[in-house]
């Protein structure tokens, strides 16, 4: 069985993200953003985890993403504006400016470049090493939630839109498309061999696409209903919250706001397995470069009130993944 | 056929299931048929006849007559199955079957026996209609009468009168046999026709349809059909004339144009085909569901529709339309098949994430943003600005504050900075390399009046519309700090423009006309103080520090606000231990000074509102209630004993109360009156403000919404704002320019007192009392509680004259926050003005408080004097029984008896009504918070405390119990209870702004027995007194510290359901309990439980909060439990209690007191 444990001194408000170190040799450290407006990052290789270093941020943030080299990371959230931190001496410097808040940043490995996604419905390639906007792409909704998968970015927005770009070129979508999901979207995560995307919606329902536009592999496409209970004679349909992709089985997990995390097997269309649930409605969720753990981040009310308090129930729990855990069973 | 006589009787109660044929039924087959029927005899023995006609068909090709066996099998069925067609007898199937076999048998065509049977089956078919024009179309039946009546009967059935006639006037002409027949029955037809009139709104299509190959002549055929009706009513088909061309527009002809010649022979109709073949689009191939999808369809409903696009599977349809949800409508979806859809609930609030109207759909993140007041700012300016300047900005900030500044502002608390309290405590803090900002939750506005208030820094400003309104409607207030603005003003300062909640009452406070200069309100400069003289300087603390509050546009000034504040409060404390704030002892006091004294202690009634008038020129915006009530009737002539003063104080800055020796050093001479020193004859300030209603509209001192109700700025804003003052109230003694020390020296006293190293007494002189220690009640690094006993003092001023006994409370620092709350409550309860609180519960309730005597401040600790109860808390009672229990019998008993339990929960039910009624929390609610008073010979403090005539003498007329439970109190019910301790962390809602719903936030280090509430780092307000009574309740039950669990589910439902993991006894009142704990421990969702859910993003729980009606409810069942059941058999309420009184004078007696 593997082990799960809780990451001692998480922030005290909810997480918006957990990313792991792309390094292999650094993999088990995690990034950690949360509307307490810090930046934590933790070591997970020891028990119960050690906050290494803690950045505070003037606003809550929305997103964390690793450098190339896993040496500093790159933040964005309501302030909206996109700051690199340096993670060593905890400098951050202002790296994009957005007009609304920040809902995603992205490293693109090969150009070096910061790709981030903001509610002012504008996507932008930033150079962190001139402090320059390469490229603004007005969007035509909210971006909501985006994921990188070679030179592919797939974009999430409002409305039900996703596009999808050759981060090469920008200026015109490479595709656009509606999304397979009636209702909003909440996360788009690629599949790491690039054929596709995986794509969650507040109803309760993950889509498969895949980039092919030909007839053959777009009828693969499809949709499948998760993180429902049954309540007396009606389901409750939760918000699936969070995508992540194995990095090595290809297969993913979904976490929800009914606190549960599953493992799906995208290709037998089938489900591996279900975590037992978690305290509280799961946020974010981020599986290791070398696939031996995944981080769960929850907390903060039920999406249905909303009434914005700072819930104290918030905390990241790290399993660790067993070989096997999370392989396609086929 | 039958050779005995049938009767009918046989078949008779069977009659509406024959079905009637032409040619009639036999009545001994029918007989024959039902007897089967009645014997129960299965159909299946019929299977061998029907191989046998099966055969007999087969090999009918060879017969000369094969319709004969036909025939006979068809008889053979009628009277089988005289029930006509069904399943069973296959009927329908058999015609079919016989008339497709010879449709093309010319011979037959006009045989009248196969005519009939075309008959049978067209009665039992869907469409006659067109099965006749099938048979016309085929030359059948046309020689024969019977099929035109038969054709002309249906017509005229369905209403097609025209038609009729004209298929009798077809039949005629055709001369179909027999022709006098249907002649005849023409002739009826037409006397019905004269009699009964078609409509002549009839359709008149031809009767024999027009056939014609597609796309062919239309207008040809139209003109030729209108030119030439009548032949066009005969069978043959029109033929096409397929190759006139058209010259506008070429018609498609298909090359092939002679294969259509059969057809058209046949008028392209070769076959009816058969009923089951008629209707294949109601029958489903049955295949294997494996790999099929389910097609969910449409909601029928279009009203539902119209809202919320419908998903379906197949995800190529897309609805052009962003779906937008008025109602949280449920999609109904529904499979086709026999499974019915389950309906689907969203958990998440779509009315939030699909606004109504155009907006754009709300993710969950802007939602949450949105509702912390964070959504859509505007991006600073400076966009380059780096975190390093905000440092400098604080810095210069703090350094611009002027050391003289004497004003302590009280910073808002937000909800991010007070949760993130651990995390700005933590060590990283130390050099965030991003200054935290802490958000506002309403501040800021865009001052249109001063522009410098704009921030230098890159900053969020937030906007929420509350916090606009807010701000506007203080900037409609007058703005009466200009003048002093203009005055004091030396450096420009960020919040200059702000104004204060709190202007109005502080207008109340200054009294001071010679001070108008510098009379500072929340708005004149920190830097101005210090240009004040010396001896106004103290007053001026004291007063500027009441302004308090100070809206911030933005958090980097706040931020530095912090740390001048904390400054600030630094010399706050040196202005006022070396000086003292009450030390106006220099002045001499004669009767023009007094005017001038800070003392709210002069007979003013109008003068407050004049005062202002005359300061600022302008009419003020002055709560009446205040200022009416607060100083106008303070007489200063009441003087009493105990409010003296020693006169060395001025002398000896350093001297203490402590008594060196045993004897008391008092000497009458060197008293000073009460006129000069005492802040307030006790009497009056006690009769004033007692109105409750006017405490919960008076103008919150605290307004901010989320607030640490223990941080010290805060309270020590609302006790330097409170009206009257605090030095009005009855037993406070400000002393801080003495210092009391010699803690240690109790410490050490106590403690060889423990060790049996008797050592000298150590007493205290706290106002011409001279007090003894005894021993330590209560440990506690920073407020230990000690028993000291009166060894020598006014017998008046003890004024029961029982007890000689006080417990002190020695806080250091000092604190007079505990005395506040519990003067207030004893002012609020003991209030004679109209409040909603029967006196009655009041009184029980001032009974239950502990009595609170006198509060000695000092420069480095305070004194709080108290009754003292000797009788043990809820948890030394609970201790008692287990260890009583233990001593006697080897099963240890955890907790008291139900029905005792029962009485304590009453009691502290009541207790806590009533002072969360007067706005009161207590705050810090646990069984070793509570004392009981069960023993006899205390039962007179009300009595004491509240000269109520009415009551009293039925308080004394009885000191013992005389019956059973009284919940009224009755017959010496009185004297039980319990006893509240321990105020510190109490909070007075008044202070705050209640209307709109201020919660609090708690930064101590919570434990198992929080509440849920703080233990989550969420916000709270009465919760900590439900859940603080849970905890005792919970105690006297099961005797165990409450455990809290939640329930499994957390996606269950809107919120956490909480509840205690024990459970109860079989043989308790489980209802009972279980709705208290369910209260108690779920009161917000408890109070929500009867408003629907998802009702737009506010749902604020304060609405119906507190649950003070409902614990009401639970209060008057469980004493009517009491009082029915009290003394049933099993439970003696008065027994046990008696038990437990001989526990505590037992255990008394051991302690030795």
């Amino acid at each position: 069985m593997s082990m799960q444990f809780q990451l001692q001194n998480a922030p005290v408000d909810i997480i918006s993200s957990v990313r792991f170190n792309p390094s292999e040799r650094y993999s088990s450290f995690l990034l950690a953003s949360s509307w307490d407006t810090t930046l934590s990052l933790y070591d997970t290789s020891v028990e119960n985890g050690r906050l290494l270093t803690r950045v505070d941020c003037v606003a809550p943030l929305l997103d964390c993403c690793w450098d190339e080299l896993g040496r500093s990371a790159f933040i964005g959230g309501l302030e909206n504006r996109v700051r690199m931190v340096d993670l060593e001496s905890g400098r951050c410097n202002v790296v994009g400016d957005h007009d609304d808040a920040v809902k995603s940043v992205l490293f693109h490995r090969q150009s070096g470049l910061v790709v981030s996604g903001s509610w002012d419905r504008t996507v932008q390639l930033l150079d962190c090493r001139t402090n320059g906007r390469v490229h603004i792409s007005r969007q035509p909704h909210k971006v909501f939630s985006m994921d990188m998968a070679g030179n592919l970015l797939v974009v999430g927005m409002a409305g039900r839109a996703v596009h999808i770009y050759d981060i090469r070129h920008m200026a015109e979508p490479f595709q656009r498309r509606e999304s397979s999901l009636k209702h909003m979207t909440r996360a788009v995560r690629c599949i790491p061999t690039g054929e596709g995307y995986a794509s969650s919606s507040i109803e309760g329902r993950i889509a498969v696409d895949f980039f092919d536009a030909s007839p053959d592999v777009q009828a693969k496409k499809y949709a499948f209903k998760c993180h429902r209970a049954a309540e007396d004679d009606m389901d409750a349909v939760y918000s699936v919250n969070a995508l992540a992709f194995h990095p090595l089985h290809g297969t993913f997990v979904s976490g929800g706001s009914d606190s549960l995390v599953c493992f799906w097997d995208f290709k037998a269309r089938k489900r591996l397995r279900q975590y037992p649930r978690y305290p509280g409605p799961v946020q974010a969720l981020e599986i290791d470069s070398i696939g031996s753990a995944l981080a769960i981040s929850y907390g903060g009310d039920v999406e249905i009130g909303l009434e914005g308090n700072t819930s104290g129930n918030n905390g990241i729990v790290i399993r660790s993944l067993g070989p096997g855990e999370g392989k396609s069973k086929v | 056929m039958g050779s005995e006589i049938v009767s009918f009787d046989m078949f008779e109660h069977q009659k509406e299931n024959i079905q009637p044929l032409l040619e009639g039924h036999s009545a001994a087959a029918l007989a024959k048929a039902f007897r089967l029927e009645a014997m129960n005899v299965s159909r299946d023995k019929q299977v061998p006849k029907r191989d046998e006609f099966e055969k007999r068909i087969e090999m009918a090709e060879d017969l000369d007559d094969p319709l004969e066996v036909w025939l006979e099998y068809l008889r053979w069925t009628h009277e089988t199955y005289p029930q006509g067609a069904s399943a069973e007898s296959g009927l329908i199937s058999l015609l079919e079957r016989c008339a497709t076999q010879f449709q093309n048998a010319s011979h037959y065509a006009n045989d009248p026996r196969y005519i009939r049977i075309w008959m049978e089956y067209i009665r039992y078919n869907d469409s006659p209609s067109e099965m006749f024009s099938f048979l016309m179309q085929r030359d059948i039946g046309l020689r024969l009468a019977t099929f035109y009546e038969e054709y002309a009967h249906y017509l005229e059935s369905i209403g097609r009168k025209h038609q009729a006639d004209d298929v009798f006037r077809l039949g005629i002409e055709n001369e179909a046999r027999p022709l006098d027949r249907l002649r005849r029955r023409y002739s009826e037809f037409l006397q019905r026709l004269e009699a009964n009139p078609p409509d002549p709104n009839e359709p008149r299509s031809p009767i024999m349809p027009v056939f014609r190959p597609a796309l062919a002549t239309l207008e040809l055929a139209s003109v030729e059909r209108d030119a030439n009706p009548q032949q066009q009513q005969s069978h043959q088909p029109i033929q096409p004339e397929t190759s006139r061309p058209r010259a506008k527009m070429s018609i498609f002809i298909d090359p092939d144009g002679g294969a259509s010649g059969p057809a058209d022979r046949l008028g392209g109709w070769e076959s009816i085909g058969t009923i089951a073949e008629r209707r294949k689009e109601n029958t489903i191939d049955a295949r294997p569901w494996e790999g099929e999808t389910m097609r969910m369809s449409q909601p029928p409903s279009s009203a539902t529709r119209a809202k919320l696009t419908i998903f379906r599977d197949t995800g190529t349809e897309v609805p052009s339309q962003q779906p937008q949800f008025k109602i949280p409508a449920l999609p109904q979806h529904s499979i086709q098949g026999q499974k019915v859809k389950r309906e689907e609930k969203f958990v998440a609030n779509m009315n939030a994430v699909y606004p109504e109207g155009d907006a754009e759909e709300m993710s969950f993140e802007e939602l949450r943003a949105k509702a912390r007041g964070l959504l859509r700012q505007k991006s600073p300016n400076n966009v380059q600005q780096s975190p390093t300047s905000v440092h400098r900005v604080v810095a210069s900030l703090a350094s611009s504050s002027t050391p003289g500044a004497d004003r302590s502002a009280v910073v808002e608390r937000t909800p991010l900075g007070s949760s993130r309290k651990a995390v700005l405590t933590s060590a990283h803090r130390e050099q965030p390399p991003l200054q935290p900002l802490a958000v506002q939750t309403q501040p800021n506005l865009d001052s249109p009046i001063n522009p410098r208030r704009r921030p230098a820094s890159p900053t969020m400003t937030v906007h929420t519309r509350a916090a606009t309104d807010e701000i506007y409607s203080m900037f409609n207030q007058p703005l009466k700090c200009d003048i002093n603005e203009v005055e004091t003003q030396g450096i420009p300062d960020s919040s200059d423009e702000d104004e204060d909640d709190n202007d109005d009452e502080e207008d109340d406070d200054d009294e001071d006309e010679e001070d108008d200069d510098n009379d500072g309100n929340g708005d004149s400069d920190d830097s101005d103080e210090h240009e004040h003289e010396d001896d106004n300087s103290d007053d001026d603390g004291c007063q500027l520090s009441q302004q308090g509050r100070v809206y911030e546009d933005d958090s980097q000034v706040e931020r530095g606000r912090d740390y001048v504040i904390e400054q600030q409060q630094d010399i706050n404390a040196n202005n006022k231990s070396s000086n003292g704030v009450y030390r106006d002892h220099s002045n001499d006091l004669d009767g023009s000074s007094t005017a001038s004294q800070n003392v709210p202690a002069t007979p003013h009634q109008d003068r407050a509102p004049l005062v202002a008038i005359e300061r600022y020129g302008i009419a003020m915006m002055t709560p009446i209630v205040e200022a009416t009530e607060s100083i106008a009737t303070i007489t200063r002539s009441t003087k009493s004993k105990h409010n003296k003063i020693l006169d060395n104080f001025d002398e000896n800055v350093e001297s203490s109360p402590f008594v060196e020796h045993p004897a008391p050093r008092r000497d009458d001479n060197t008293t000073t009156d009460i006129k000069q020193l005492s802040p307030i004859s006790n009497d009056v300030c006690f009769m004033d403000r007692t109105n409750l209603t006017a405490i919960w509209t008076r103008k919150p001192i605290i307004t901010d919404l989320l607030v640490n109700p223990m941080d010290e700025s805060i309270r020590n804003t609302i006790l330097e704002n409170v009206v009257p003052s605090l030095q009005s109230y009855r037993g406070y003694f400000h002393n801080t320019q003495l210092r009391l020390g010699r803690s240690e020296a109790l410490k050490r006293n106590v403690k060889n007192r423990k060790n049996n190293t008797s050592s000298e007494d150590v007493d205290i002189e706290l106002q011409g009392s001279v007090y003894r220690l005894r021993r330590e009640l209560g440990e506690g690094a920073f407020a230990p509680v000690y028993l000291f006993e009166i060894m020598d003092s006014d017998e008046s001023f003890l004024e029961d004259g029982k007890s000689r006994l006080r417990a002190i409370k020695m806080e250091h620092p000092p604190s007079a926050w505990e005395f506040y709350t519990m003067q207030e409550i004893e002012r609020r309860l003991s209030a004679d003005a109209d409040i909603s609180i029967p006196k009655d519960l009041r009184m029980r309730a001032l009974d239950s408080v502990i009595h609170v005597r006198e509060l000695h401040m000092f420069g480095d600790a305070s004194c709080l004097i108290l009754d003292y109860n000797d009788q043990g808390t809820i948890l030394d009672l609970v201790n008692l029984v287990k260890a009583d229990s233990i001593k006697s019998s080897s099963a240890p008993v955890l907790g008291l008896d139900e029905c005792v339990a029962m009485f304590f929960t009453i009691e502290l039910l009541r207790t806590i009504e009533a002072l969360h009624e007067t706005g009161i929390l207590h705050g810090d609610l646990k069984p070793d918070n509570c004392m009981v008073r069960i023993l006899p010979g205390n039962e007179s403090l009300s009595m004491a405390r509240l000269s109520l005539s009415d009551t009293a003498s039925k308080r004394q007329s009885s000191r013992t119990i005389l019956s059973p439970y009284k919940a009224s109190g009755e017959q010496g019910w009185l004297t039980k209870g319990i006893s509240l301790i321990d105020f510190g962390r109490a909070i007075d809602l008044t202070v705050y702004d209640h209307k709109r719903d201020v919660q609090f936030i708690a930064d101590w280090n919570t434990s198992a027995q929080d509440c849920a509430e703080m233990r989550e780092l969420r916000p709270w307000t009465y919760q900590v007194d439900y859940h603080g009574l849970a905890s005792i309740i919970h105690m006297m039950l099961f005797g165990k510290y409450i455990e809290i669990t939640t329930d499994s589910q957390p996606g269950h439902g809107r919120r956490k359901h909480y509840r205690i993991t024990q459970s109860f006894k079989r043989y308790w009142q489980q209802d009972i309990w279980r709705e208290l704990f369910e209260l108690l421990l779920n009161s917000v969702a408890e109070s929500l439980a009867g408003i629907p859910d998802g009702h737009g993003e506010s749902t604020t729980p304060v609405k119906t909060f507190p649950i003070t009606k409902r614990l009401r409810n639970c209060r008057a069942k469980m004493e009517e439990f009491l009082e029915t059941n009290g003394e049933r058999s099993g439970m003696s309420l008065r027994t046990s209690l008696q038990k437990l009184e001989n526990l505590v004078s037992a255990e008394r007696r051991r302690a030795g007191i």
